[in-house]
């Protein structure tokens, strides 16, 4: 997760997106697993995005950009609960923390689940491939592809889990070097 | 988390989580999980973050270089621009400088938003290029529906479609090419597109649309900030606004903020350059080559709404009352030079000249005369208040602070300023009125005309309401004791009044209005300045030039 900038006589905006966009997955990634929905998610990494813009000029470049990224997007997750105490469903403090902890841990791995994760796609059956791609890259809602399909609801569901755990267990036994 | 059913169970509740559909039942079975099995947050966490790797491009894996993420891209450029701290404004005739390496955007998507599907739309634009999974087993997918047909008027399709009020339009490859007419369009994301033929479009999604050539008006709530339009050579990401785009034959584009602001990034689709920021009251036009221009500012050029009743197209102009004195509906349909008879309060039959009318005070109506032809103007009186009161109004409204005049007139109420021998020209503040660019509104002492407010707002476009009336004075005609009285009445209440206006004086009014003001009255007597006795009806000019009731929104 440490990635060390080296100086560079680019314009100051130019430096900024490149580091964003070297550390938006992982910022991504460390909101989804705190706010669990993909909308407040987006909302969530906007605002985040425009603070580290704001205080860029505070941004160390030889530390972390995406730990300096994470240290913000966790008080945007926190003013984010905040403002919405009682229009969401919220993990409490402890467990937002023990997640927050496990997340952490994880982005160091990244690269390397990236590249697990790549070639246990290919891995799949056609058709949980499609599964896969209506859900994430079409942004479908579950209940979508049921309605698009003809599938009930509930079924989808159950579904989709096992389609996410087979990939996810492929992954795990990938990095394991099982496979 | 023990066992592979209740893993299944955790991987469905995390899948019903992500969708915010989890019942609060489930989501304390959920947290069960996950604070009292360690390796069910394990478990959940590299769910997370496995789904979270189909956010970013793997393509930037494999390309260093940045803004290979068309989301992303168009995002930051569009935050950079929004803070300002480089943006700057909008630039003259500004070479376009070495793009940055690779830098691309592909499809918009981007800002806040608070619509929950959006985000998905802007991951499929990624994610879709990069795993580019072909569909089998599930059966054919349509192209989805993307906007609301809201309007449309005269118009016609290239491909003869039917389209209907209420139809809903698909993203389809090809595009829709409106030959003639208007077509407006709701977007799913809430923005609403005017669309002017001939124009040639595609929709791309609910957040986008590509207009290829031709006049589009959009105007985006808060709520859908990000919606973008793309043209052959640049893209427009809104930031919250009301803009009107062209886009010629040659691929040329312009932009004109009617209100908010955008942020403008030039370039092809697919390519970007240096960006800028447009706000309310500017314009930008970006060439071939890509470079920005700054040009004039056109506020009534794109129709914003199309009434398809009364065939009326709004573009943004204010009511003008001279229109209406020439038999039009305000937004310059009226003729010019023809006006209202007092004789008869009737609309003239042809046109009229303000002079050669002698001093008059025959009339067939009473106190009050309806016009009855002109659904904005209630009627016109003869302003005297030695006959009894002076009623303004259908209503019966009275003018009470209205002085003792001789009742008389002369000429008729004009939307012009022709006269019959010699030459004039009617020149206040160094502009030329009584033409159609420029139009002004006769009256000569003594007479008024009542607007009726209602029935104009009844012909408003939706969410626009009438907020205030303004207009120049004028006498104009260096006529020794010429000597006049302007009075502005709402519901027969003074709300402007000047006295004793000499030759060649000239002013402004500008008189706010509420929704629950009904009739405005504009009225002109005959001066008495310091000679009570002497009859100074002759030469009583009085031009009111360009006056309107501003439109704005509620």
């Amino acid at each position: 997760m440490n990635k060390n900038i080296p100086k560079n006589s680019q314009p100051k905006d130019v430096v900024f997106f490149q580091l964003f966009m070297s550390a938006q997955k992982s910022l991504y990634a460390f909101i989804l697993a705190s706010v669990h929905n993909y909308a407040d998610t987006h909302d969530i990494l906007q605002e985040t995005a425009t603070v580290l813009w704001r205080k860029f000029d505070e941004f160390n470049p030889e530390t972390s950009f995406v730990a300096w990224g994470i240290s913000i997007a966790r008080n945007q997750i926190r003013n984010y609960f905040n403002r919405h105490r009682s229009s969401r469903i919220q993990f409490d403090n402890d467990l937002l923390e023990s997640i927050e902890k496990a997340t952490l841990a994880e982005l160091n791995h990244s690269q390397d689940r990236e590249e697990a994760l790549k070639s246990c796609f290919e891995k799949l059956s056609e058709s949980n491939r499609s599964l896969l791609n209506l859900r994430y890259s079409e942004g479908m809602t579950v209940k979508s592809i049921a309605f698009r399909l003809g599938k009930p609801i509930q079924g989808m569901y159950k579904m989709m889990a096992r389609v996410q755990d087979a990939l996810l267990r492929c992954v795990e036994q990938t990095l394991l070097g099982k496979i | 988390m023990k066992n592979a059913p209740e893993q299944y169970e955790l991987a469905e509740l995390i899948q019903k989580e992500l969708d915010g559909s989890l019942t609060d039942n489930e989501f304390a079975r959920l947290e069960s999980f996950l604070k009292q099995d360690p390796r069910s947050r394990d478990y959940y966490v590299k769910t997370i973050l496995a789904i979270s790797a189909f956010y970013d491009s793997p393509c930037q894996s494999l390309d260093a270089s940045p803004a290979s993420d068309s989301f992303s891209s168009s995002m930051l450029w569009a935050l950079l621009a929004e803070e300002e701290h480089t943006a700057p404004a909008v630039k003259i005739s500004k070479p376009i400088e070495q793009p940055l390496a690779n830098s691309e955007i592909k499809s918009m998507n981007t800002l806040v938003k608070t619509n929950k599907t959006s985000l998905w739309i802007a991951i499929a634009s990624v994610a879709a290029l990069v795993l580019m999974i072909v569909f089998v087993q599930f059966g054919s997918l349509q192209a989805e529906s993307v906007a609301t047909v809201k309007t449309i008027c005269g118009a016609q399709f290239a491909d003869s479609s039917d389209i209907r009020t209420g139809d809903r339009m698909i993203n389809q490859k090809e595009s829709y090419w409106l030959k003639k007419g208007f077509l407006e369009l709701e977007f799913d994301y809430g923005a609403t597109v005017m669309i002017e033929g001939p124009a040639v479009f595609r929709l791309e999604s609910p957040e986008k649309i590509c207009l290829d050539t031709g006049r589009a008006f959009a105007r985006i709530p808060g709520s859908a900030k990000g919606f973008t339009i793309n043209t052959p050579n640049m893209t427009i990401i809104d930031l919250g606004t009301e803009f009107g785009v062209q886009v010629e034959i040659d691929g040329t584009s312009s932009v004109h903020m009617i209100k908010g602001r955008a942020s403008l990034i030039p370039g092809p689709k697919g390519k970007t350059g240096d960006f800028q920021m447009l706000t309310e009251g500017q314009a930008g036009r970006v060439d071939k080559s890509g470079t920005i221009h700054e040009i004039p500012f056109w506020n009534d050029h794109f129709v914003r709404q199309f009434d398809a009743k009364t065939g009326t197209a709004w573009k943004g102009q204010n009511i003008s009352l001279a229109d209406m004195v020439g038999g039009g509906n305000g937004l310059g349909n009226g003729r010019q030079d023809y006006g209202i008879m007092i004789e008869t309060a009737t609309p003239s039959n042809g046109p009229l000249f303000i002079t050669g009318h002698g001093i008059k005070h025959e009339k067939t109506w009473d106190t009050f005369g309806p016009v009855t032809q002109i659904p904005g103007i209630d009627g016109i009186f003869t302003p005297d208040s030695g006959q009894g009161p002076v009623i303004v109004s259908s209503q019966g409204h009275t003018f009470g602070d209205c002085p003792d005049t001789n009742s008389s007139w002369s000429g008729p109420i004009v939307n012009g300023a022709r006269v019959i021998e010699g030459e004039f020209e009617l020149v206040v503040n160094n502009i030329t009125y009584g033409t159609p660019k420029n139009p002004a509104l006769f009256l000569h002492a003594n007479i008024g005309i009542t607007y009726d407010l209602d029935a104009i707002r009844q012909t408003l476009p939706t969410q626009q309401a009438l907020t205030r009336f303004v207009s120049s004075v004028g006498t104009a005609k260096n006529i020794r004791d010429s000597l006049l009285d302007v009075w502005i009445l709402v519901d027969g209440k003074v709300r402007f009044s000047k006295i004793n206006v000499a030759q060649l004086e000239s002013f402004s009014i500008d008189i706010p209005l509420t929704e629950q003001d009904r009739f405005l009255s504009l009225a002109v007597t005959d001066g008495i300045g310091d000679k009570p006795d002497v009859n100074k009806n002759v030469f009583d000019w009085c031009f009111f030039c360009q006056p309107e009731l501003v439109i704005e929104s509620k």
